[in-house]
Order: C-alpha cells, then structure tokens, then sequence
C-alpha cells in the first residue's frame, strides 16, 4: 500500500493535504472519470476535512476519512451528471453520452469500472490506484471484510466478461 | 495478460501521470488569498470611487466658463459634500433548518424499536402501528443513529420474517436507511429481498435498476426513470412525505449517503 492513512498524531492538516492529494484527486479522477470534477470533488473533500479536522485528526486513519468523502461525492456527482444526460437525452430524442464522463478516453480500463455499480467500483480503484488491502477498503466504505471480497468479485467478473480477459483473484498480486 | 495485472497497470500509469500534477494551495490558504484579493478589490474600488467623485466635483470649476452645464456644478458639488462611504456587508443568512432533531428522534426511535423487539415485542408492535412504518436507521458514521457494532441484524431479520409471514402487507411498509454495506450484510441474512440504490444487491439491478432512493430524488425534482415494483409506489411516495426531514439532507450530512432500502418478498 501506498503511504496513505497511516497515523500521524502531530501532523498538521497543510501536510496531511500535502501528502494526500495527489492520491485522493487519482480517486476522484477514476471514480467520475472528469479531471476538472475529480479536483472539484477532491477540493471539497479536504475543505469538509479542514471544517472537522478537529476531530479528523484524532482518527486512526484521517485518509480513509477524506477517501469516503470523496467516494460519496462522486456518487452524488455521477447522480447528477446522469440525470442531466437523461434530460437532455429526452430533450434531443438523439443519442448522447454522459457529460464529462468520457473525456479521460485514455482510460479506457477506468472507464469500464466506472460503469459498475458504484460500491463495486469504489473497491477495485481503492485497491489498485491506492492500493489498499481489503480491510482498508472496508474502512473506507464502511462496510464487512467480506462485503469488499464480494464486491471486488463481482466487480472483477463483470470486467472479466467485458473486457475479455480472465481475473478470478480476490487480491491482485503484488 | 490477466485481469489483475491490467488493473495493476492502469493503476500504476495514473498514479504516475499524478506525479506531474502540481498540488493546489490547501483550501485555507486559497481563503486567505480571497479574503486578500477581496480586501484589495474593495481598497481599490473605494480609492477609485474618492478619486472619481473628487474629479467630477471640479469638473464645472474647470468647466464651467465656457459650458453652459453650469447648472451641474452646485449638484456635484453636493453630491461631494453629501457623500458618504457606506460599507455594507451581506446579511448572513440564517443557516436551513438541520435535521439533527428529526434524525435524533428518529435514532431513539429505532434504538427503542430495536430494544422492544426482544424485550417487549407488544411495545414494538405498538409503535409500529403508530409511525405506520418500521424504520431503522443504521450508520457508521458519528451521526445519533444506531451504530453498526451494536445493530442485531439476526434479531432484526427473524422479526421481519415472522412478521412478514403473518401480514404480507407488513414488508410494503418495512423501510431501512443505512449504510449500504449494512444493507448488503442484512440483505444476506433476510428471506426477501432489499433494494439498495447502489446496486450492491443483484436482483435490485438485474433488470435495469429499481432504486428507492431515486424515486425519492425524484420527488426532489431529480429525473428518474425507474420505475417502482408494482404496489410500492404510494408506500415510497408516502414515506417522502412522511420523513423529508430525515432522508432529504442524509445525503450531506458529513459527506455520508445513505441507502434507502425496500424489503420486499419478492
């Protein structure tokens, strides 16, 4: 894993932002699949952060905190951005796709995961672009150790049938 | 290639394109340079303003010998006198009414729900016919609701089956908001099935996704388009009406949503 929620009592929240956002924006970028929404959403996550580092900081893992925000956000943010596509879909009567959520086109493989239902997709970019072990993964979505595994199963199946390509591991192999 | 290694690439190939990108201030110096930048603009509009209303007090001085705008004269010069700098600052804006209250009441509501379920099974019947619903709220975060680690799912999940198996209306009335992974873990202990939003439940999306919780949104004036199952539509209707308080703003709290899920027996 990469050196992302470790405890650091004393860390004052300028380093913690430093040392995070990088990672947390990555998050963000897969997840909505827009740079300029994935900082968005990655701003507001360290600005929800700032308004509770009170009580952020006396967390074991002050990350995992600051990655549910933007897990969710990006849910929120994909809710919205699909409702419009519907609107406006209606409106045309032409096809049309998601607003801002084919610009990152090199991403191809992300693109795939980001049509898997969400909790799915939160849990394969939280293992392979952060990293993290499946404990982690269900600190952040706050969830079972076994919620996780069969989210990434599920997810790694359905990318599997799509992409044409065989994965049947829980854990990827480091 | 496998699937792992595809994903383990992908993963390695944003994260170095992430090296290159330059980290914004943190959010409290980007205040700082608005309070700043904000300061400065007022400085310099006010500035400009003296210095603008000072040149156009001495325009029909200089003006006035060969303009027959005279006239203006006495009413810029009073302008002048009479100006004063009035600094204004907008009324902050009472902040909406929290929910805090009604989530409050609704956690005590289902703790003692849950409480009665096992002691005082009478009590809990009670009270069920009084909200018209059952409603559990359980999250993980520091929210007054049920907390995960103190949740029975066993004792709530053998309730709902024996209820359901003596009022097969019962479960049309049966609501849970929580975390969508307690969902998930609650779901696996039940003999009917819950419709999560997120698609964490395969039989809520198989067949292009009922969602509770957009037909909630939708009440928002979200787009939706998915339809209810048959008989649940004034179940969830009436509930939105019901508890706007609770679920409207549970979406924000702390940057937390939370699943809204429907028993069914299907």
């Amino acid at each position: 894993m990469n050196d992302l929620p470790l405890v650091r009592a004393s860390e004052s929240f300028e380093t913690f932002y430093r040392r995070q956002y990088r990672q947390v924006l990555g998050l963000a970028i897969v997840l909505s699949g827009d740079q300029a929404v994935a900082e968005e959403l990655a701003q507001e996550a360290f600005v929800a952060t700032l308004r509770n580092w009170h009580r952020v900081c006396q967390m074991d893992n002050p990350g995992a905190w600051v990655r549910t925000v933007v897990t969710n956000s990006s849910v929120s943010w994909l809710r919205r951005a699909r409702s419009r596509a519907r609107a406006l879909l209606r409106l045309a009567s032409t096809p049309t796709s998601y607003p801002g959520l084919d610009i990152e086109a090199r991403l191809d493989l992300w693109r795939e995961v980001r049509r898997l239902p969400h909790r799915q997709a939160q849990a394969v970019a939280l293992v392979y672009l952060d990293g993290m072990s499946r404990r982690e993964v269900a600190e952040v979505l706050g969830c079972s150790d076994e919620t996780v595994k069969t989210h990434l199963s599920r997810a790694k199946q359905t990318l599997a049938k799509r992409l044409g390509i065989g994965g049947n591991e829980d854990e990827p192999r480091r | 290639m496998s699937l792992d290694d595809e994903l383990l690439r992908a993963g390695s190939r944003l994260n170095a394109r992430l090296e290159d990108v330059p980290v914004p201030q943190p959010p409290h110096a980007r205040g700082r340079l608005k309070v700043f930048a904000l300061a400065a603009f007022v400085t310099v509009a006010l500035v400009g303003s003296m210095l603008w209303i000072t040149h156009t007090a001495e325009l029909p001085r200089s003006a006035g010998a060969t303009s027959a705008t005279t006239t203006t004269g006495p009413t810029a010069t009073t302008m002048s006198a009479n100006t004063t700098v009035v600094t204004t600052s907008a009324p902050v804006s009472a902040a909406p009414a929290s929910s805090e209250c009604d989530a409050t009441t609704v956690a005590e509501s289902s703790q003692r729900l849950l409480s009665d379920l096992t002691s005082d099974p009478a009590a809990a019947e009670s009270q069920i016919a009084e909200s018209g619903f059952l409603f559990f709220s359980i999250t993980g975060d520091s929210q007054p609701r049920i907390q995960p680690e103190s949740f029975d799912r066993a004792t709530l999940a053998a309730y709902l089956t024996d209820r359901a198996s003596r009022d097969e209306s019962f479960v049309l009335r049966s609501l849970i908001v929580s975390t969508s992974g307690i969902a998930d873990e609650l779901a696996a202990t039940m003999n009917f099935t819950v419709y999560t939003e997120d698609g964490g439940i395969d039989v809520a999306t198989a067949d292009g996704g009922f969602s509770c919780s957009q037909r909630l949104w939708t009440s928002w004036g979200m787009v939706n388009n998915g339809p209810a199952p048959p008989g649940y539509e004034d179940t969830i209707d009436e509930w939105t009406h019901r508890c706007p308080d609770v679920l409207g703003p549970a979406e924000l709290i702390d940057g937390y949503p939370f699943a809204l899920c429907v028993l069914t027996d299907q």
